[in-house]
């Protein structure tokens, strides 16, 4: 007997009980859909993750702190380097000889000192009144660091009063939908009561008079500060980040004050007052230093050798294992619900195929006769169970497909909606819709092995006699 | 030629013993058209299954021109039904799915004929029973007496040296069994195939060259 009459054979008597096959095929269809869906969510979201850390430059970034005792390495995930951390004195100084030190290091292009700018209490867009909180970040803007813009362009270095917006503060504005317009406007920060640094121009202490209330009236003072927007950040993890230059961010940071002088009891002249300052960043240090690598092969080694100066060093590797960790508890989870499904559809074939042959023992009996052997009846029968698990493999990988195209159309809508640049985020490698449809067809092959050796070895006399 | 020795096929139900046939011996010659008789129970069926190799004895040789089929296995006695043998049954045994031809092409399945070869042998045994005009028709849309052709068309498909007959015309009305006889017999005639009728119609029984009695599993 011919293998294609086989099939046609096995084809016709799954047609001949449509109802039952068709039950059986989505019990199997349900099933391959589950493993399917399982699957290519764990590695879409993987790509997704991949795809949003490279556009950041995350991979090839080690982000370096005080020290490698204070903070957990990987704490603070990828973006770690945004959310400068603001330990204050504890652990090393990340000054400007630790920015030259992690330089010498082989296979670092470049090396960006970060600070978060405190000190502003709201941000508006100049001619609303709206307020927002806004997360200011300064950080040396090089070519190295170039974020990912999509719109305007990025910092250069030692530019003052221009920002970069993120996706937060843009939608804060509402110009998430035409992001080129906002380019331009002014954001207006409004400073801390007291503030001293940036765009303030101290007036000297009255000489005698009420100095008191000068002193009142400076700590209750509050000062708008202009920024022009220059850029906007394409979205994505991190996007509540605002970036102006680490050479405004100084400014910012850096207090003025009078200081008294001389004033001595036994002259009569009032206190001479001179100009000082405090640099918060010269003082404390920097929150935190991003180090750029040459190539995602050689982070490790960097972020090692970091580590080996008694710093802390964390890199999108440590995130990235956390997350795979978590992806795949997770594809063990729903590969398990797969599997329970497809485990259903194993015992579904096995039943059809059971009563199949209970019901058909007669027409056994006649193939018997006309000249098949058991081998030919375990071969029929077997591959009737093995087109079950094909048909539904195929129909399960079809359905998936289809699925998966009407649900990244709506996935890449929503995410244009949010401004994201990727696509298709349930991605069905090859791969995986063969691997299915092979493994639904040897289920179905391993589910119709018994019903079929126990169709092969019925007694064709009897299987004859058969009302 | 077919050559029984000593063949025996026992049953044993609650202790006891029944004999379907019991240390049968015989020869059929070729082209020979014997009629087998008996009393219900008598181990008819019993004797022409293990002639046509779907049953085995339990003792004894059973030779089929050259071969002896008491000795092979499934696989290879499975291809002695098919090539060898025709079946043709009380109760037709057809697919009730199948056309006409389609019933008619399962030996021909089997035995690995390509579909068009397959095809045009199939049409031509139905033509030969007289059904040329009913190949598309299944079981369901025909009558007694055609489906009954089906069979025997279908027992031909592989030219046979033998066709086994059990209580063929049973089912059929007397008319309809003559003609069923009829045709067997021309074809035992026409094409020198043995023809082993089992019956209980004495009248059906006389048109055979022999007849064998057969009364609690012996010949006599
Ligand atoms: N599977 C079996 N188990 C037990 N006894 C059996 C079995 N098959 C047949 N027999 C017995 O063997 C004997 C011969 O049976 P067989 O079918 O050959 O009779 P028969 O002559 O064809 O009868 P009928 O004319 O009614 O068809 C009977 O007594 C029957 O009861
Ligand atoms: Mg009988």
């Amino acid at each position: 007997m011919h293998i294609f009459d086989y099939i046609r054979t096995g084809l016709k008597n799954l047609w001949r009980q449509k109802l039952r096959s068709s039950l059986t095929i989505v019990a199997v269809v349900i099933g391959a859909i589950s493993v399917i869906v399982m699957v290519s969510l764990v590695i879409g979201a993987k790509s997704v993750f991949m795809q949003q850390l490279e556009a950041m430059g995350a991979l090839t970034q080690v982000t370096v702190t005080g020290s490698s005792e204070v903070e957990e390495s990987g704490s603070n995930g990828p973006f770690g380097f945004m959310e400068a951390s603001n330990n204050e004195g504890e652990g090393a100084e990340l000054n400007d000889e630790v920015v030259e030190k992690l330089k010498g290091i082989s296979h670092v292009q470049d090396v960006s000192p970060a600070a978060s700018v405190w000190g502003f209490q709201s941000a508006r867009l100049d001619g609303s009144d709206k307020k927002y909180s806004a997360m200011l970040v300064g950080y040396k803007p090089t070519p190295a660091f170039e974020q990912s813009i999509i719109a305007g362009r990025n910092l250069e270095p030692g530019e003052i009063a221009k920002i970069v917006i993120g996706g937060g503060l843009l939608d804060s504005f509402g110009y998430e939908d035409n992001p080129s317009d906002i380019l331009g406007q002014k954001v207006v920060f409004k400073t801390n009561k007291g503030y001293t640094g940036y765009g303030v121009d101290l007036p000297k202490p009255p000489a005698g008079g009420d100095q008191e209330q000068y002193w009142e009236d400076m700590n209750d003072k509050t000062y708008d500060i202009e920024a022009e927007i220059v850029g906007v950040m394409s979205p994505g993890p991190g996007d509540q980040q605002n970036f102006i230059t680490m050479a405004w961010a100084k400014q910012i940071l850096t207090n003025k004050f009078w200081k008294g002088q001389g004033g001595e009891s036994g002259y009569k002249s009032e206190p001479q007052y001179e100009l000082d300052i405090y640099n918060q960043i010269k003082e404390k240090g920097y929150g935190s230093i991003m180090v750029k690598v040459d190539s995602t092969d050689n982070v490790e080694q960097v972020a090692s050798d970091i580590e080996e100066m008694d710093l802390g060093a964390s890199t999108a590797k440590d995130f990235l294992d956390e997350l795979t960790k978590l992806l795949n508890i997770l594809g063990v989870i729903l590969g398990a619900i797969g599997a329970v499904s497809l485990a259903v559809a194993t015992i579904g074939i096995v039943n059809t195929m059971v009563m199949a042959i209970y019901e058909r023992t007669r027409e056994i009996g006649v193939m018997r006769a006309c000249g098949a052997s058991r081998g030919v009846v375990r071969k029929l029968f077997t591959l009737e169970a093995a087109l079950l698990g094909l048909l539904g493999g195929l129909m399960g990988v079809a359905v998936s497909y289809g699925l998966a195209t009407v649900g990244n159309y709506y996935g890449n809508q929503y995410l244009l909606d949010q401004g994201m640049s990727f696509s298709n985020i349930i991605s069905l490698p090859w791969w995986l819709l063969l691997g299915i449809i092979g493994f639904t067809t040897l289920v179905g092959l391993l589910a119709g092995l018994y019903p079929a050796w126990r169709a092969s070895r019925l007694d064709p006399v009897e299987a004859l006699r058969r009302e | 030629m077919i050559q029984l020795q000593g063949v025996n096929k026992v049953y044993e139900l609650g202790g006891e013993k029944i004999y379907a046939l019991d240390n049968v011996s015989l020869e059929i010659a070729p082209g020979e058209f014997v009629a087998v008789m008996g009393p219900s129970g008598s181990g008819k069926s019993t004797l022409a299954n293990v002639i046509g190799g779907l049953d085995s004895p339990d003792s004894g040789q059973i030779t089929v021109g050259d071969q002896e089929i008491t000795k092979i296995r499934d696989k290879a006695l499975s291809t002695y039904r098919n090539k060898k043998v025709g079946f043709v049954f009380q109760t037709f045994n057809l697919h009730s799915g199948y056309t006409a031809l389609e019933n008619v092409m399962i030996p021909l399945v089997f035995a690995g004929v390509r579909l068009g070869k397959r095809k045009k042998k199939a049409q031509a045994c139905l033509q030969a029973v007289g059904l040329g005009d009913r190949m598309k028709h299944k079981p369901g849309q025909l009558s007694g007496g055609q489906r009954q052709r089906v069979s025997i068309a279908r027992a031909l498909a592989n030219d046979p040296e033998i066709i086994i007959a059990d209580e063929p015309t049973g089912n059929l009305d007397t008319k309809k069994g003559r003609e069923i006889i009829d045709l067997l017999k021309k074809l035992n005639v026409e094409q020198g195939v043995i023809l082993i009728a089992i019956t209980h119609d004495s009248e059906i029984a006389r048109q055979a060259g022999r007849i064998i009695n057969i009364k609690d599993g012996r010949v006599s």
